[in-house]
């Protein structure tokens, strides 16, 4: 009988496995669920910025007027593409920042990925092995009763 | 105013968007597979080589068993074999007549056994264990010859001690001593009496210096066998008293076995039991001397017995033939004389009783009276009678009453004394004799009289007495005796014909018709007694004892006439009128009883 329990347990524990690998394959997607929302957040606070930046130089521009110089020319007017430079290098840098962020999420993905497939490869094994256990088990019950 | 620049706030970031993985594959857990696949492939492997292992362990025992069990039984043969066969064969082999030893025999076997085996382990070990098996058993077989060796030496010793004791016990003085000699040892004087005598050891001694039985065991040996040599000698002297007869030898032998000198290796209790033996034996012998003595005393009181009773016998035989013969010279010459009776008196030939009944009888004395109670009873003892001293005593009986004064006649005596001869010889026609006697007794009553003593009325006794005795005489005629069986048919018919007759005794019916013209007894009177007498007496063609018979029977018909009331005179109430008495008992209706009623029907006058 006790073949029976070896064939059960090995099915049991691929289960398990398999159940792990669910875990994995969904803390996968949720990585790469975060990665894209990542990049996503990350362009609506760019596209905030933009406004905040453009509040910036219009606030530059009066500036200028308000001390008497002409806005669109001259300083002004290199004070005003510098900080369009350093604006530009800012969401540069977000975006940046934004897609290494979604792409460690994706690294973390593909590692419960793995995790998961290697839990699947686990859970083949031990089936494999609850089935040649519970054979094993068998042959020497038969042997036995040869014997007798 | 003061004019607002701008200067990136965000710094670029140092990760570079991939991540050290910390999964790691589990080499124990992805291989459990194949090492299960692997236990599968052991437990497979080690099944089929347990299976072939058992099997062939298996097959290997089998052959061996196999093999013992063929060799076991082999050596079974062989020892049973070994049994039959002389020891030393079985020891060493015999050569000459082409047989081996028993270790050789199964050698050979075991060799021819762990030929036909094909498996060189299972040969090895059958081959080992043989050689065990063989071992055991040739101890056992060695031992067992080696043992009926020592029987069979000791066999002949023990027989020649037999043959020696036979001598010891049976032989002559000479062939004693030497079996003696021979038997416990001792010295022998050989040739001149200066030389030094011969020793001489023991036959069991020698068997106990030859290893053949232990000391102790010869010590018992010699000394059983002193008991049983003085055992035989005492009973050779019982069987010599015994068979001498004399009790003074016994006497001697008794006190001989009270001396412990006398047998002396007697065991106490065996000497006991010789003392009682010899005792009974002198009384035995005494007793039968005191017993031969009275029997040759009764042997010659027998003989005296009977040669009286012979003698008596045919002296009235004769008596009675001269009486019958008056005419016949030779039946007269042979009538015994009183001289003949004198000298048998004088020789023993006769007692002095029936010598004076003889003188009596040859002066024609016969018994005054006939006491026919006295015949029938002698009769019926006879009859009775078991033995022939039963016989003899009842015999006794007749003599004393015979002659004058006496109540039996001669004829009477003679058919006695006949009867009692066929009894005793267990004739056909006694026992014929005896058995309708037995018939008549039980048909007329007198058995069931005889037994229960109850009364059935005298004429009815005097009719049974009748009967018995008229059957006695008929069929105990000397002359002409009558068939027990037509004799028993006779006299039943009178008896019950005087029954119906209200008469009591018996008479023949052609007696009545011949002589009373078949009247009824209440019609006959004297006159036709007195001719019937006349008649009886010339009447040649009867014989002396139907004269006799019919004479009686005229004596009982005249004691019956003479016993009725005279005829009434005339005038008075003549018989058949009615009385007083007759109304009474009419009246009270007790007199018409069955035989007042055959009694009308029978005379109705």
């Amino acid at each position: 009988m006790g073949f029976l329990f070896e064939l059960q347990a090995g099915k049991q524990e691929q289960a398990a496995y398999n159940y792990n690998t669910d875990i994995n394959e969904r803390n996968a997607d949720v990585s790469e669920q975060q990665g894209e929302q990542l990049v996503f957040q990350e362009e609506q606070n760019i596209v905030d910025f933009r406004k905040q930046f453009d509040d910036l130089q219009a606030a530059t521009s009066q500036a200028f007027r308000y001390n008497g110089w002409i806005a669109s020319e001259g300083t002004p007017l290199k004070v005003a593409l510098a900080n369009a430079q350093e604006a530009d290098e800012e969401i540069a840098t977000r975006r940046y920042n934004a897609k290494v962020g979604r792409a460690e999420l994706n690294e973390q993905a593909t590692q419960e990925r793995m995790q998961g497939q290697l839990n699947r490869m686990y859970g083949r094994a031990a089936n494999i092995r609850g089935k040649a256990r519970a054979a094993a088990s068998l042959i020497q019950t038969a042997s036995s009763f040869a014997s007798v | 105013m003061r004019v607002p620049t701008y200067n990136r706030q965000t710094q670029q970031t140092a990760k570079t968007g991939a991540i050290n993985f910390s999964v790691r594959a589990n080499p124990g857990a992805l291989s459990a597979g194949m090492r299960g696949l692997a236990t599968l492939g052991d437990a497979v492997t080690g099944a089929a080589l347990q299976y072939y292992q058992t099997e062939t362990k298996e097959r290997r025992l089998n052959e061996l068993t196999k093999a013992e069990n063929a060799y076991k039984v082999q050596m079974q043969n062989l020892k049973l074999a070994s049994l039959n066969e002389d020891p030393n064969t079985v020891i060493n082999g015999n050569p000459s007549q082409g047989k081996f030893s028993f270790e050789r025999q199964a050698l050979d076997d075991m060799m021819k056994i762990a030929n036909l085996i094909d498996d060189k382990k299972v040969r090895s070990s059958f081959m080992q264990s043989a050689e065990q098996i063989m071992i055991g058993e040739r101890a056992s077989v060695f031992q067992s010859a080696r043992n009926r060796q020592i029987d069979i030496a000791v066999a002949d010793e023990l027989q020649a001690a037999e043959l020696l004791i036979k001598d010891a016990v049976q032989g002559n003085g000479h062939q004693r001593a030497v079996a003696m000699l021979e038997l416990f040892g001792g010295s022998q004087q050989v040739g001149s009496p200066n030389e030094p005598p011969r020793t001489v050891v023991g036959i069991f001694d020698q068997m106990a210096d030859r290893d053949l039985i232990t000391r102790e065991k010869a010590f018992n040996l010699k000394k059983n066998t002193q008991q049983r040599i003085a055992k035989s000698d005492f009973r050779t002297r019982l069987a010599s008293a015994d068979r001498s007869g004399n009790p003074a030898e016994a006497a001697q032998l008794v006190a001989d076995v009270m001396d412990p000198k006398n047998f002396s290796d007697m065991k106490p209790e065996d000497r006991d039991t010789a003392f009682t033996q010899a005792v009974n034996l002198e009384q035995q012998l005494q007793k039968r001397a005191v017993q031969l003595a009275e029997k040759a005393e009764t042997t010659a009181a027998r003989e005296q017995k009977n040669r009286h009773s012979d003698n008596a016998r045919k002296i009235i035989a004769r008596i009675i033939t001269a009486d019958e013969n008056p005419n016949n010279e030779r039946a007269q010459s042979d009538r015994p004389t009183s001289l003949e009776i004198a000298n048998l008196l004088t020789t023993d030939g006769i007692s002095d009783a029936f010598a004076r009944t003889a003188n009596d009888l040859i002066n024609d004395v016969d018994a005054d009276v006939r006491d026919p109670d006295l015949i029938a009873g002698i009769f019926s003892d006879i009859s009775v009678a078991k033995t022939d001293e039963q016989i003899d005593a009842a015999v006794a009986r007749i003599t004393p009453n015979m002659g004058k004064n006496g109540t039996i006649p001669l004829q009477d005596a003679l058919a006695l004394l006949r009867f009692a001869d066929g009894k005793k010889n267990k004739t056909l026609e006694t026992k014929d004799i005896d058995f309708y006697r037995q018939q008549l007794d039980d048909i007329t009553g007198a058995t069931a009289y005889r037994i229960s003593g109850m009364g059935v009325g005298e004429d009815e006794v005097f009719r049974q007495a009748d009967a018995a005795d008229t059957y006695r005489r008929l069929t105990t005629d000397p002359a002409n005796p009558m068939p027990a069986r037509e004799a028993y048919q006779m006299v039943i018919e009178q008896f019950f014909r005087a029954r119906k007759q209200r008469i009591d005794f018996l008479a023949p019916a052609p007696f009545l018709d011949i002589y009373f013209g078949g009247k009824k007894p209440s019609e006959w009177t004297a006159q036709d007694v007195s001719g019937a007498r006349i008649a009886i007496t010339s009447n040649r063609n009867l014989t002396e004892l139907e004269k006799t018979l019919e004479f009686e029977t005229l004596d009982q018909i005249t004691k019956l006439i003479e016993s009725r009331p005279p005829p009434p005179p005339p005038g008075d109430p003549q018989q058949g009128d009615s009385t007083w008495k007759d109304w009474w008992n009419n009246w009270w209706g007790n007199s018409n009883s069955l035989s007042d009623r055959e009694n009308d029907i029978r005379n109705p006058g």
